[in-house]
């Protein structure tokens, strides 16, 4: 067998089993996603709102914050407005509510980490979330949602689920299939004690003390949710994902917005595991250390050499085809390749266990649909997703991989 | 929260799930490899027959008389199909990874056949004067230029009842025949045509192929 054939074959079988055990833990758990905690008191909170040029959308942010269904007096917002060219400090001044902060920062922009660690000094409530600018809804009982979860006192931050606002374009319909696989994956890794992201645009509750202990967020990494996220696990809290608590989030609506997300974040990836390496493998950090995280290390290569080897395969098949083309007319072409028994004969085994991983993907699709209540639709980008979305993700990977290893310089 | 031994089991239990898939998916790899194996031994041995019947039909009329010439020259002509079905059966057959062995069995016995067959034309063309062309071509596996002369030839045996390719991979050791027949007309580049006995080497497009033809 050749290289790329062994490869091919692995590469399938780690595919079908993690989609298997996905799919058990889903089974198994998705039970108990119904259940709703009491909140025995209601503690006060305090929501940063970094927002670094969003005239559209902060009115709309900072409106539905104030309109959560919670205690008047246990409410602070603090909007950091960072750096912002446009009209965002204006619009945040039109507000007028007590209960709203407007703090200015000037010294160019140098990503959303320093914004958010400009507004702790201000916090004065036992909780603190980090909320967008850029997302205009969030359920309005999220925090009744949420806080009880911080009645085990273990918990360091609590996550809602993340849906994309009002998505229009086929790259934000991509990306709205994308946020709702990984909002459900996120809450199976927390079933597992091994949720490692405490995103912004998903409005994520942390608790202040735990902060004030282990630090506010890295104002050097490139995604300073995950730096966090894996801090708290490294200093063993928990993190908990509450599917109730719905946020819907801007997304990149163009190229070049979407490609210098991706190179962010797999950057950010890339650096936060080396920075935690310890955990890497390490039993004290269970399913996380074993598992997750030796897993979403590896499997960037893995996207990167299917990319690879289906691209080698595509182009040698256009090449085929052009030396055909070369030599004899398009008519003749199509009645030369027109042996269909042959075609069938000559199918690739290893597409059974691959039709078995998407019947698998489209059914986690459709849990994930159910539990963030949305209807079955866009089936264009449905087909999009799960071929050629996939292909594109991985080209990001080997893109930022890249960068990493030439210690480019970083962008925020 | 999931503790250690339910993810434990869960992960044993996905484990032995992908592999039997993946078992499974492995046999109907195997059962379509078989039911293509099938096909192309189905393929050979009616052609082993067609030649053999073609022989006898041959013995036969020498020994009794009859319009030998006539009959044999139409008869042979009905081996050429089957044979370019099984060449390209066992072309696809090459990017395969299963059952090696079957492959290179089956490969030689069409290279004997097919060594078979071009003797047969010879023998009618010198006796009766049979105005059929045999092509013999010679190439290479995974080379560009090969692969264009073949498609160049498939087009020209659709188009044309009396042209007759009999295609030798170059590199192919294990048939002594293939030496011989290399050593006689001196082949050395990939691909090679000999054309009614004459030589040529390097590709060749299809109108310049024509007019070598009768």
């Amino acid at each position: 067998m050749e290289p790329q054939a062994v490869l091919l074959w692995a590469i399938s079988f780690i595919s079908l089993f993690l989609s298997i055990f996905w799919i058990l833990l889903l089974l198994s758990e998705e039970n108990k996603f119904k259940n709703a905690k009491e909140a025995k008191d209601y503690p006060k909170v305090s929501i940063i709102v970094p927002a670094h040029n969003e005239e559209k959308v902060i009115k709309k942010t900072i409106t539905s914050l104030l309109n959560l269904n919670y205690p008047k007096n246990k409410l602070q917002i603090i909007a950091i407005n960072d750096d912002s060219t446009d009209n965002t400090l204006k619009r945040l001044k039109s507000i007028k509510d007590r209960r709203l902060r407007i703090i200015n920062r000037h010294p160019g922009y140098t990503g959303k980490a320093v914004a958010v660690n400009k507004g702790m000094p201000f916090v004065r409530g036992q909780l603190v979330g980090v909320l967008d600018g850029d997302t205009p809804y969030i359920s309005p009982d999220s925090l009744i949602y949420m806080v009880p979860h911080f009645d085990n006192p273990n918990v360091g931050a609590v996550i809602g689920s993340l849906k994309v606002w009002k998505p229009k374009n086929i790259l934000e319909k991509l990306q709205w299939f994308e946020y709702l696989f990984v909002t459900l994956t996120r809450k199976l890794l927390a079933s597992l004690s091994a949720l490692y992201v405490t995103p912004g645009g998903s409005f994520s509750l942390f608790r202040k003390d735990i902060l004030d202990k282990i630090g506010y967020f890295d104002e050097e990494s490139l995604t300073e949710d995950l730096e966090m996220a894996m801090r708290l696990q490294y200093h063993k809290y928990d993190i908990i994902s509450e599917l109730k608590s719905i946020t819907q989030t801007k997304v990149p609506n163009t190229f070049r917005w979407f490609h210098n997300q991706r190179i962010r974040w797999y950057r950010g990836w890339l650096h936060t595991v080396y920075k935690y390496r310890s955990m890497l493998f390490n039993r004290e950090y269970g399913f996380l250390g074993m598992f997750q995280m030796p897993i979403s290390t590896i499997l960037p290569i893995f996207l990167i050499s299917i990319t690879f080897i289906i691209g080698y395969e595509i182009l040698k098949t256009l090449y085929t085809g052009l030396l055909l083309l070369s030599v004899v007319n398009i008519k003749d072409v199509f009645f030369q390749t027109l042996h269909f028994k042959e075609l069938a004969l000559s199918v690739n085994p290893l597409i059974f266990p691959m039709a078995v991983v998407l019947v698998l993907g489209l059914f986690m699709l459709r849990r994930a649909q159910i539990h963030l209540k949305e209807t079955w639709k866009y089936p264009v980008a449905t087909l999009g997703y799960f071929i050629v979305y996939q292909i594109i993700l991985s080209s990001y990977w080997l893109v930022a991989l890249f960068y990493e290893v030439t210690r480019a310089k970083k962008k925020w | 929260m999931v503790g250690v031994r339910r993810t434990k089991r869960l992960l044993f239990l996905s484990a032995i799930l992908s592999s039997l898939i993946f078992i499974a998916g492995i046999f109907i790899g195997y059962s379509l490899e078989g039911a293509r194996e099938s096909e192309v031994v189905y393929n050979i041995r009616q052609n082993e027959l067609d030649t053999e019947s073609f022989i006898l039909e041959q013995q036969f009329l020498d020994e009794l008389g009859g319009d030998k010439c006539g009959i044999l020259s139409n008869r042979a002509l009905e081996l050429q199909p089957a044979l370019i079905t099984i060449g390209r059966q066992l072309g696809k057959w090459e990017d395969s990874d299963f059952k090696q062995e079957d492959f290179d069995y089956l490969k030689r016995k069409y290279f004997i056949t097919e060594i078979r067959y071009l003797m047969l034309l010879e023998n009618l063309k010198e006796n009766c004067n049979s105005n059929y062309n045999v092509i013999l071509f010679f190439y290479r596996i995974d080379d560009d230029e090969s692969t264009r002369q073949g498609y160049v030839l498939d087009d020209i045996v659709t188009e044309d009842d009396n042209v007759v390719v009999l295609s030798i991979d170059q590199d192919y050791l294990e048939e002594p025949t293939i030496d011989i027949l290399k050593a006689k007309y001196d082949i050395e580049t990939a691909p090679s045509l000999i054309i009614n006995g004459r030589k040529i080497a390097g590709f060749i497009p299809e109108e310049d192929l024509k007019e070598l033809l009768d």
